[in-house]
């Protein structure tokens, strides 16, 4: 089976996957920061709610395109996925318990508000936002383990110790820049739907500007676990690290050139960091605000282009050289590429439907509460 | 034309020093095979909880919403509102044991992941978009209660909806059914087990599967996960082409039709009980609104009953698929220990209350007098397979006996509850002043419709033992090669019985006091 067209298909999943979970894992954070304002300063109550519900509503997508990745793996990469499953069986174990827990908190946290005493809420809504951590902190481990696949000892039968998996060097810095990550584009679209909800209700207009002055910030650490990053690539996975500096750096390897997307999510990181400060002195300035999310998206994808297409023609890399994508991919039947087409084509079609009832639902307000 | 592999998948040497470690570690840590599946049943029995709300509450929503217009009343609409909160609650924990459900597939029982890699491929691959058209209409439906000039455009999108999470419910209900008959595998199964039916026309390819069980039952592979890796995957493919010819071959068997009716049906009639149920306590508890739950629980309740009867009626269909494709699950059930007569089955599909059907002990026989008793499968003569594993499933009979037939005695009592709610609406006069009788049926249903449901899959579960997959693969050649420690066992059942308790403590609090948006009993 050609592999361009799954690999295209689970691209777009992941990306848009990504997108949402990022922006929620950053929601939950701030909306779990103005309940805590909001006890001793009722005006944060307002726009904590109003995050909240940004936070549930989109939810429903990443979720529904998280699942949508396990299929498309397991359905295109069958044996991808059994390594992945019998080596990091511990971190996709942590990931299946936070996902248990933060559908189940937000509920509660939903359902609770003004029901419940303030800081049985908050505690609610603590275990809400930290399980949102949980769930990258195991499915992480995959993305550290298909750049340096740490654990495993022998493809055919697939054995390996599942306890050295959980040492892989290049984990610790990749999860905190995706936390960091998660962080700052969940402030800065947060930002964004509040700079916006200013324009009829001024006082959400500080917490704007807030939300944008810790979502630039988030940067600096960001960018320092990302130095991290990708300082430990140069010696456990040097394909990759190759990839990301072939243009600026002498590499001795033929690698795929991916080190403009690297640089272009370097600039756009330094150019959110220096709006998100802006607009936290500025915030009646709403464009920034409405720049700053896409920016900050437009970064991610950049990193994530980097990071997994950097990584071609292979898809695990061991060392400078790495197994291809072609022995993993599914050959057990022939997959039509019409219905491939026709499916992503539907899924793609109710996404739209969705963010345009999201985008009535929080912004115009046609189908707000009353 | 089956014959046997001549490819060696397997490396002895590996195998063995792996072999070793994992026998090692399932002594020092692991709880074992029964705990696996016991943990796993405990995990769809739960999600199934959440599916019934779903599917069940989205098909009274539906009718009770349509009523509620067409008569223009506000009661209907208010339960349509309440009901419509609910699903939403449950979607989002069916959601995430739903993930549990799915991960559990894939990491527990990695050597699934081949079948998901060819026979489930296009209906998981189907299901994500009807659970995007789920999803996504849910937050519409909820969202768009009263903002509609038309109100029937709400109604689509109920419907709609209803469309999504029934489409999702078949589609995974195919998956199962592919698990319980094997649909084009042809005569392979019955190369194996004399007695077994021939599971439609050969869609596979009889050397690719048969090189896989062969590594399966060989003394080195104990667990078949670790064969779904690239080298042998690839190897195969190499040797013989694709394991499956028709990727649609798990949608059009004449068995997963039937099951997607059925499990629909009994997933359905859970559901509306659940809410007749709820009705009716509310019913007895507030007399001072008892004419309105009345009302709105008769409805209700109605629903139900017709699903019912129904559901006895496709449950023959059902049974006829069993005794087709499951020829050990019906003898379980029917309890032929030895071939005889067994009512029920006689009168409704021959007209004929003493047919002899066929029992364990001709099982036995056709086994032991294996017609091709030469032919091996991993070194393995397939008389000794046959004889063996007829021999297990025999030992399910008692079990598989008994919850059958408490599971009929539950049927035959619902049924009466059935014609008696059904009656309520032919004689009137006779029921004014003993609506709390009927009341009482809706609350004995609220508990009987759920264990008829359990006691139904459990049936279907069990009876398909010792195989996953029918005649083909045991669940011991399926299971991760991972110790699952007691520690894992806890976390997940803590994890499964903290969201059941923050899903009702939520569905309790948002009944008692609804979002304002849907302005609940404003109409």
């Amino acid at each position: 089976m050609d592999v361009t067209l799954p690999l295209m298909v689970l691209g777009v999943i992941l990306l848009i996957h990504l997108t949402f979970v990022n922006i929620n894992i950053g929601l939950g954070f701030y909306s779990v920061i103005l309940r805590w304002r909001s006890i001793s300063n009722t005006e944060a109550a307002k726009p904590s709610r109003k995050v909240f519900k940004f936070l549930v509503a989109t939810e429903v997508v990443s979720g529904v395109y998280g699942t949508m990745i396990t299929v498309v793996l397991a359905g295109f990469w069958p044996t991808l996925v059994n390594i992945a499953t019998i080596i990091l069986f511990i971190p996709l174990l942590i990931s299946i318990i936070g996902i248990i827990l933060r559908l189940t908190s937000i509920a509660a946290y939903w359902y609770t508000w003004d029901r419940v005493g303030a800081r049985i809420h908050l505690a609610v809504g603590l275990v809400m936002a930290f399980s949102g951590l949980m769930i990258p902190a195991g499915f992480r481990y995959i993305f550290a383990f298909i750049s340096s696949p740490v654990g495993l000892t022998s493809l055919n039968p697939i054995s390996g110790n599942i306890i050295e998996a959980l040492m892989n060097p290049l984990y610790p810095p990749l999860l905190l820049h995706t936390f960091f990550g998660a962080l700052s584009i969940g402030f800065l679209a947060a930002s964004a739907g509040l700079a916006w909800s200013s324009k009829i209700d001024k006082t959400v207009e500080r917490w704007s500007g807030y939300a944008s002055l810790i979502g630039g910030l988030m940067i600096v650490p960001q960018g320092l676990a990302g130095f991290w990053f990708w300082s430990t690539l140069s010696f456990h996975s040097p394909y990759l690290f190759a990839s990301l500096t072939r243009s600026f750096l002498p590499t001795q390897y033929p690698s795929t050139d991916v080190s403009y997307f690297f640089l272009g999510m370097v600039l756009l990181s330094i150019l959110i960091l220096v709006l998100g400060i802006v607009h936290y002195y500025q915030p009646s300035r709403r464009w920034t605000a409405y720049i700053l999310a896409p920016l900050s998206i437009a970064a991610l994808v950049f990193g994530e282009i980097a990071h997994d297409i950097g990584r071609l023609p292979y898809m695990v890399i061991v060392g400078d050289t790495g197994v291809p994508v072609e022995i993993f991919i599914n050959r057990l039947l022939f997959i039509e590429p019409s219905l491939i087409l026709s499916g992503v084509s539907a899924i793609l079609f109710f996404t739209a439907i969705f963010i345009a009832l999201l985008y009535l639902y929080l912004i115009k307000g046609i189908i707000g509460e009353s | 034309m089956v014959r046997s592999s001549n490819i060696s998948l397997i490396n002895p040497v590996t195998w063995k020093k792996y072999e070793i470690g994992r026998v090692k570690n399932m002594n020092s840590l692991g709880t074992g095979l029964r705990g696996i599946l016991d943990l796993s049943a405990l995990g769809i029995y739960i999600h199934s909880i959440t599916v019934a709300i779903v599917i069940g509450f989205s098909i009274t929503l539906t009718i009770i919403e349509f009523l509620g217009l067409k008569k223009k009343d506000s009661a209907f609409i208010s339960l349509a509102k309440q009901i419509s909160i609910v699903i939403v609650v449950a979607f989002v924990f069916g959601a995430a044991t739903g993930t549990l459900v799915e991960f559990g597939l894939v990491q527990v029982w990695n050597g699934v992941i081949l079948a998901i890699g060819s026979f489930f491929f296009t209906p998981l691959f189907l299901e994500l978009v009807a659970f995007t058209i789920e999803a996504t209409l849910l937050i519409a439906l909820l969202y768009t209660w009263d903002k509609f000039k038309n109100p029937w455009t709400h109604w689509i999108i109920t419907v709609t909806y209803t469309g999504g999470a029934l489409l999702s419910g078949a589609l995974i209900t195919s998956v199962n059914s592919w698990m319980q008959a094997p649909w084009g595998t042809g005569e392979i199964i019955n190369k194996i087990y004399p007695w077994a039916p021939i599971y439609g026309p050969l869609l596979v390819n009889a050397d690719f599967l048969l090189s896989v069980k062969e590594a399966l039952v060989t003394r080195w592979a104990s667990s078949g996960a670790p064969l779904v890796n690239p080298t042998i995957l690839n190897m195969l493919t190499n040797s013989y082409g694709e394991l499956l010819k028709d990727p649609w071959v798990s949608l059009t068997s004449p068995y997963a039709l039937t099951s997607i009716i059925h499990q629909l049906l009994a997933t359905t009639i859970v559901g509306v009980f659940w809410i007749a149920g709820a009705l009716a306590y509310n019913g007895l508890r507030m007399k001072e609104k008892r004419g309105y739950y009345l009302k709105l629980f008769k409805t209700v309740a109605l629903i139900g009953s017709i699903l019912l009867i129904i559901q006895g009626i496709e449950g023959h269909e059902q049974g006829l698929m069993v005794y087709l494709y499951q020829p050990t699950k019906f003898a379980m059930i029917a309890g032929l220990e030895k071939s005889g007569p067994y009512l029920p089955a006689g009168l409704t599909i021959f007209g004929d209350p003493n047919y002899v059907f066929k029992g364990f002990d001709y099982f036995m026989q056709v086994s032991e007098n294996h017609p091709t008793p030469n032919l091996r499968i991993g070194g393995m003569p397939v008389k000794e397979i046959a004889v063996m594993d007829t021999l297990k499933a025999f030992e399910k009979l008692p079990l598989v006996k008994t919850l059958y037939e408490v599971k009929i005695s539950l049927a035959a009592l619902s049924l009466i509850i059935s014609l008696i709610i059904i009656s309520s609406f032919v004689f009137r006069k006779f029921w004014h002043g003993r609506e709390r009788i009927l009341f009482y049926g809706g609350l004995a249903m609220f508990f009987i419709a759920p264990a008829l449901a359990g006691l139904g899959w459990a049936v279907r579960e069990i009876g398909r033992k010792p195989w996953t997959v029918y005649g083909l693969l045991y669940p011991e050649e399926l299971v991760t090669p991972n110790p699952i420690g007691l520690e894992i066992v806890l976390t997940i059942i803590g994890g499964l019985l903290l969201g059941l308790i923050i899903t009702f403590t939520t569905i309790y609090l948002v009944l008692k006091k609804p979002p304002k948006f849907l302005k609940i009993g404003e109409g």
